[in-house]
């Protein structure tokens, strides 16, 4: 695909995008996942994109996120509201499925794409199905797909299963003991009766397509029940997309029920505003260009000298620096950058300004929360040849060292003029989620946040709120827990502050240090998180250049009362992990932490994200403790998905802000972990080689 | 109540912790969206444009914004002209060389035998262009280039009509095809060109002053 565009008298052409192997675009069901009304396509979204969606009609209402963990491989975190689930006028339901799916073979000119996906595979099982498909464009406005579902996908027109002819024992589903939910249903996967479905997606236009399938879909059970009449195995539906990302859905299903959804679509591998707050960097001074340079380090550099001051106009700080003989050194801290390379390009620039002739190196030690991350030594020469070509990033991170930074500070600081104390009053709003029967309960309020820095390493962090609007009544904790055995360590969390007075959330003094080369430390104490309060150490060794990462993590805690003030409770404990975390090369981040939890079960804790490069973060995790599955209640074990969005992403200006999302759906007391903040990992890598740093290092120039 | 919750939000985020909330940024974005504004801009004109006695005017063609920068600094055969708003434009013997700060820039650009071609009244060149992609990787294309003589008109310049000589420099390779245009005044020195600036953006127009 080229596009070429007349620009006076010149033409351009643009550098064709990743021209999508396929007719159109993908569009997606009512179960938020790609397909045509509710059978799914083998489409697949574009790599990295996430999908929320919400659907609607009578019976169910389904919330849908959809990520593409890969180029082939998409997972579904679905949370669904189904009324009447035992019949007309009886009480609904809320569940929560996970679907997985992965595309098998590409689109080929003479072969179609072909997917293999197990929907609502762990937990209540009640939109359980499988299915293989195969999808192809005959046309390039029409695309016909076919496929073989199973479980809910074969309650219509079902048949013996194929697969019986490798074993015998496919040929029957068997009936699903859930038990309290959350486990993989391995028993049933592509078991029972299978049956056919099939479709065709017409697109009119870019912004208009239409749909017609047979679904396998009999909703045998709800019309057993009488709570939808099912008038005809076609369902139709009509999608409208104004804009690329946004799109909806308006279907008739079953011939009897009619039935929308909106979807919006976000790629974190494309920039959605450009970076035009950016103010410019100031560009690098070359060697001779200022003669009076030398006169900058006569005297003290203090806050208030020239270039503290342009250090603090980019967003950073001169924490330190020793300029003698051939080589400059500095210390800074960065704010502003979400990429510490580009934070370091821009200092590197700022300095050269103020530097005398004779300095032909300079070393640039990064810090944040008061302690040095890595230090990068460049040659004077190398900057300036590199600062204005094609790839000279990546020319200049290859003649230059980047190295660990303990213990090599430059030996004159600059006193800071900032304020120690500092302080921010912002709204708040918290949702609590799957809070029993009420599926969003939402509390608003004022939150104080304050922090006094008694030295950069050295800091006193403190959270305060006023709730104005919330849920105030008590709550009986022990809803959806079957046992006594363990203290109600995360469970009892919906009745802190419930009271509607002021609570403190935080009040911690936390300190940083580099005890060794590659090794950094925190020691926090106080009221760590909303329900503990103790005190907190952890150890990290992570070198600048390595990919893997060891921590060790020791805490003792006590149960905070639940007016959040002052006051402990009975309960305290020992709680505290080892965990190994990697950086695969391809953007993926794993972690494993093996301990003690909150509740004092053993277990461990592997999570697995997806960074990508511009900062934002897709995950999943789950943590197995030897607390019985009885005893954690509904869910059966923690796991979740979490979401981290770069705030740049969406202003063009830089920012190191993060918005984060836990879906982690159920508090409950099983594989509780402590929420200290400021733990190592997440800031120490983001100013490594091997880390954001180096991850982005195509911005040093930027 | 619902009112208070409001007021709340348009009152309380404040105190120095807050500056840059991106939820205020946000909102505002979302705002001057909604309402079909452009973001201010006053036309500044610092000390150091009104003072300079040389200009480069810079046009993003495909915005029609004329943004004009004065010299900056020099080092060897690269000048940078930088504009009031900080934004800046490397130029390598008059070849664009780099920009900064005008939303999608080009981070660089290796040009060989470009200034050569067009002093020798044609030739062949060859360029490498880096941009920053969306996930902070540099992209480099290379392109195989064709300078050709077209021939002296009278241009338009911002200090009256000259005549000058035209030059086209007609580039391809696997993802980019452009073609840049110079003109050249009676010493040689390209005064007036147009020239690829990044595919979101089009061509910039340079004319010394």
């Amino acid at each position: 695909m080229k596009i070429i565009l007349k620009q006076g008298l010149s033409a351009l052409a643009l550098y064709a995008g990743l021209a999508p192997a396929h007719a159109q675009e993908t569009t997606y069901t009512m179960y938020g996942t790609p397909g045509l009304v509710e059978m799914p396509t083998a489409r697949s979204a574009p790599d990295g994109e996430i999908i929320a969606s919400y659907s609607h009609w009578n019976l169910q209402q389904k919330t849908s996120f959809t990520f593409q963990l890969t180029p082939r491989l998409s997972g579904t975190f679905r949370y669904s509201g189904i009324d009447e689930r035992s019949g007309p006028g009886t009480d609904g339901t809320f569940d929560r499925s996970f679907d997985l799916r992965y595309r098998l073979l590409d689109e080929t000119d003479m072969l179609p794409a072909v997917a293999i996906g197990i929907q609502d595979f762990m937990g209540t099982g009640l939109l359980s199905s499988e299915y293989v498909v195969a999808t192809k464009a005959v046309t390039k406005s029409i695309d016909v797909t076919a496929g073989l579902g199973w479980g809910r996908f074969a309650s219509r027109g079902g048949f013996t299963n194929p697969l019986g002819a490798l074993d015998a024992s496919f040929e029957t589903r068997p009936s699903l003991d859930f038990g309290k939910g959350g486990k993989p249903s391995t028993d049933q996967y592509f078991r029972g009766d299978a049956a056919v479905f099939g479709g065709i997606d017409y697109r009119y236009s870019e912004k208009l397509s239409f749909q017609l399938e047979y679904s396998s879909d009999g909703y045998e059970r709800e019309s057993d029940l009488g709570t939808i009449d099912v008038k005809s195995p076609f369902n139709v539906g009509m999608i409208y997309r104004p804009y690329p990302n946004l799109a909806f859905n308006l279907a008739y299903l079953q011939g009897t029920e009619i039935a929308g959804a909106v979807t919006v679509a976000l790629n974190p591998n494309t920039r959605l505003v450009p970076s035009t707050d950016v103010r410019a960097p100031r560009p690098l001074a070359a060697i001779g260009s200022n003669p009076d340079a030398a006169l900058s380090w006569q005297s003290a550099v203090t806050d208030q000298s020239d270039i503290a001051k342009e250090f603090r106009r980019a967003g950073l700080r001169l924490v330190a620096y020793d300029v003698s003989g051939s080589e400059a050194r500095i210390s800074f801290s960065n704010a502003r950058y979400r990429s510490d390379a580009q934070a370091m390009g821009r200092a590197v620039r700022i300095l050269t300004h103020y530097l005398p002739d004779e300095v032909t190196t300079i070393v640039a030690q990064l810090t944040r929360n008061g302690i040095p991350l890595s230090s990068a030594r460049f040659a004077r020469a190398d900057l300036e040849a590199q600062e204005i070509r094609a790839d000279g990033a990546n020319t200049l991170r290859a003649s230059s060292t980047i190295s660990d930074a303990a213990g090599q500070a430059p030996s004159n600081s600059v006193a800071s003029d900032d304020p120690r104390f500092m302080w921010g009053v912002l709204p708040y709003l918290q949702l609590l989620v799957f809070n029993g029967n009420e599926p969003v309960q939402a509390d608003v309020g004022v939150s104080l946040t304050t922090s006094y820095k008694i030295q950069p390493n050295l800091v006193i962090d403190g959270t305060f709120r006023q709730s104005i609007l919330g849920p105030r009544e008590l709550a009986d904790v022990r809803v959806g827990q079957s046992s006594d055995d363990y203290p109600p360590v995360r469970t009892s969390g919906r009745n802190y502050g419930i009271d509607g007075r002021p609570t403190i959330n935080k009040l911690t003094l936390t300190h940083y240090g580099r005890p060794g080369e590659n090794l950094y430390s925190r020691v926090s104490a106080g009221y760590l998180e909303r329900m503990f309060g103790g005190i907190s150490g952890e150890v990290l060794w992570k070198p600048v250049d390595s990919r893997l990462a060891l921590g060790a993590e020791l805490n003792y805690v006590a149960q905070r009362e639940e007016d959040m003030l002052f006051g402990f409770q009975d309960y305290d404990t020992l709680t505290g992990h080892l965990s190994a975390y990697y950086d695969f090369e391809n953007g993926f981040l794993g972690q494993v932490d093996v301990g003690r939890y909150l509740a004092g079960d053993w277990g461990a804790t592997v999570s697995l994200d997806r960074e990508f490069e511009n900062g934002w973060k897709v995950g999943a995790y789950f943590t197995l403790t030897d607390m019985p599955f009885e005893d954690f209640g509904e869910g059966s074990f923690d796991k979740g998905i979490r979401l981290t969005v770069p705030v740049d992403y969406f202003l063009g200006s830089p920012s190191r802000r993060e918005i984060s999302t836990n879906l982690n759906s159920l508090s409950r007391d099983g594989g509780a972990r402590l929420n200290v903040d400021g733990r190592l990992y997440g800031f120490v890598r983001d100013g490594h080689t091997a880390g954001k740093m180096g991850d982005t290092w195509g911005r040093f120039w930027q | 109540m619902i009112r208070s919750v409001l007021l709340l939000g348009f009152l309380a985020s404040c105190g120095p912790l807050n500056q840059g909330s991106p939820a205020k940024a946000i909102a505002g974005q979302v705002f001057s969206q909604i309402r079909g504004e452009a973001p201010a801009e006053q036309p500044l004109i610092t000390e150091e444009l009104a003072q300079a006695d040389e200009f480069l005017f810079v046009t993003i063609r495909r915005l029609g914004a004329v943004i004009p920068m004065s010299p900056a600094a020099q080092a060897g055969d690269v000048q940078t002209w930088i504009a009031p708003t900080g934004a800046t434009v490397a130029l390598e013997n008059e070849i664009l060389v780099a920009t900064r700060g005008l939303g999608f820039d080009v981070s660089g650009i290796d040009p060989i035998g470009t200034r050569a071609a067009i002093a020798a009244g044609g030739g062949s060149s060859s360029r490498t262009h880096g941009f920053l992609t969306p996930t902070d990787q540099i992209d480099t294309l290379r392109m195989d280039c064709t300078v050709t003589q077209v021939g002296s008109e009278d241009v338009d310049m911002p200090r009256g009509t000259v005549s000058l000589t035209k030059f086209e420099e007609e580039c391809s390779g696997p993802r980019l095809i452009f073609k840049n245009e110079y003109w050249t005044d009676d010493d040689g020195d390209i005064v007036r060109s147009l020239q690829m600036l990044s595919p979101e953006l089009g061509f910039l127009l340079l004319e010394r002053a």
